[in-house]
């Protein structure tokens, strides 16, 4: 399975009118940072996922975010990222003898490109609003977007309290499996409401708590997306792994999908220049997905304010959506269940994560970091991520 | 591979009881508006490095795209609540 690039792209333009701006906050007038990151990603296909495809994939991606304190009153930033895929998914789609109907091959499917525009007006010492815009796309959908947010802090800076909107436009191009694009395109519109809620409780514990909301509307399924029907009396199929016993159908999911998440962390410093936080996280859909994780982080400075270290562990489960299923008996799509999926994104598992990050500052000018991530899933979808990350004030 | 040598996933109850684990954190949280927070000359400790919340959003992306992308949950990781591609 191709990975969803481009909700990375979005989820970026999303992260960064907030937490861009929180950034932003701390810059004086005419001062302004730069953030990098090349992170190298690998989902290792150890047999686990989907049975009938290989779902191995590899993105090495640049990152690039950029805020600018124009005057008192207004901040401006910017954000690119690109990402190169390779993936098992884009190799079989480019495989004319087993698809002679295949567009994918030659074209540009393994990039994805992205920008967005921010701005921020400062109302006083405590209160702010900003808006964003974007666009993003690749070879199968282009994606417009726009948000906006108002920030309050507290006059003793004790809490802070921000609340945002965002929406995302989509156009989709439907390839299918096979490479048929038949379908012509399709659209799908995205909202999302977020609240969040800064508090000091001591002079050594301090938490966040936040609160999303998204309704989903329109074309809701991956297009190159397939289930695959059994009835062991089909003959080989070479796309499928294995020559398996089976052929394949469109995924097919409801118009609407509303998700709502809730998410906290708690940071507690316990001296020697050590802190311990747990984050936690807890969301429901109505397609029956329900997950929570758990996520303790351990934070240390190893010299001064110069080079810290981060340990974390991360525990994920979740239930699969209604319409998910690991096997689909069947000889022809109409055997299949109206809504039907085996996309693993969609299915029941859980995860362990534990990663570690090194950060070097020097006196607050740059810095840059480097980080490992290895994330072992219970359907041997196992992932690694390394990072390195560069910034500088400028 | 052949569906034979699939490894089988554990069967999962929700919402599980391990979950009741964020009510502390959450409780805490809620608990405290009440109370004003620190005075300005204790909160030396916060502003330490291993206290700042603020996240390299560079880093936040590539979670988000590491975690949601390859998860049926979005939302909680920087404030975005996922949407906005060509995929679910």
């Amino acid at each position: 399975m191709q990975l969803n690039q481009g909700l990375w792209g979005l989820l970026l333009i999303a992260t960064c009118g907030v937490s861009g701006f929180a950034q932003e906050a701390e810059l004086e007038v005419g001062e302004g940072s730069l953030y990098t990151r090349l992170g190298l990603y690998h989902k290792d296909d150890s047999g686990g996922g989907n049975p009938f495809y290989d779902e191995s994939l590899t993105v090495i991606e640049p990152a690039l975010v950029m805020d600018y304190r124009l005057s008192e009153d207004w901040s401006l930033g910017a954000d690119l990222l690109f990402d190169h895929v390779s993936s098992a998914s884009i190799k079989r789609l480019g495989d004319r003898s087993a698809y002679p109907n295949t567009q994918q091959s030659g074209a540009s499917g393994d990039f994805f490109a992205g920008a967005t525009l921010r701005a921020r007006r400062h109302l006083d010492e405590g209160r702010s609003w900003g808006g964003l815009l974007g666009v993003s796309g690749e070879y199968d959908y282009t994606s417009l977007s726009f948000g906006g947010d108002y920030s309050w802090e507290r006059e003793d800076r004790n809490a802070s309290f921000t609340v945002g909107l965002g929406g995302f436009y989509d156009t989709v191009k439907i390839i299918r499996w096979d490479g048929t694009q038949t379908e012509g395109n399709d659209q799908r519109f995205s909202l999302s409401t977020n609240l969040a809620w800064y508090q000091a409780i001591d002079g050594r514990t301090h938490g966040t708590l936040g609160l999303t909301h998204t309704q989903q509307s329109g074309f809701l399924e991956t297009p190159y997306n397939a289930i695959t029907l059994e009835d062991g009396t089909n003959p080989p199929n070479p796309n499928l792994e294995d020559d398996a016993l089976g052929v394949e159908a469109t995924e097919e999911l409801p118009g609407q999908r509303g998700r709502d998440a809730l998410f906290g962390r708690l940071r507690r410093y316990l001296g020697a220049d050590t802190s311990l936080e747990l984050g936690g996280r807890y969301y429901l859909d109505d397609w029956g997905i329900g997950a929570w994780s758990l996520e303790p982080r351990l934070y240390h400075q190893l010299v001064d304010d110069r080079l810290g270290l981060r340990l974390r562990y991360r525990y994920y489960t979740q239930t699969p959506a209604d319409y998910w299923a690991e096997h689909f008996a069947g000889t022809d799509p109409a055997d299949a269940p109206t809504f039907r999926t085996q996309d693993p994104e969609l299915g029941e598992f859980d995860s362990h994560t534990v990663g570690a990050q090194l950060s070097f500052k020097n006196d607050g000018a740059w810095g840059f970091d480097v980080s490992m991530d290895v994330i072992m899933r219970s359907d041997d979808l196992d992932h690694v991520l390394l990072t390195f990350g560069w910034n500088r004030r400028f | 591979m052949s569906p034979s040598k699939l490894r089988p996933t554990s069967r999962l109850r929700f919402p599980p009881k391990a979950a009741l684990a964020l009510v502390p954190l959450l409780a805490s949280l809620v608990a405290v508006p009440a109370c004003r927070g620190p005075e300005f000359f204790e909160k030396q400790d916060l502003g330490r490095a291993v206290m700042r919340f603020e996240d390299d959003p560079t880093e936040t992306h590539v979670q988000q795209k590491v975690f949601y992308a390859t998860e049926g949950a979005a939302g909680g990781i920087g404030s975005s609540g996922g949407g906005g591609c060509g995929c679910n």
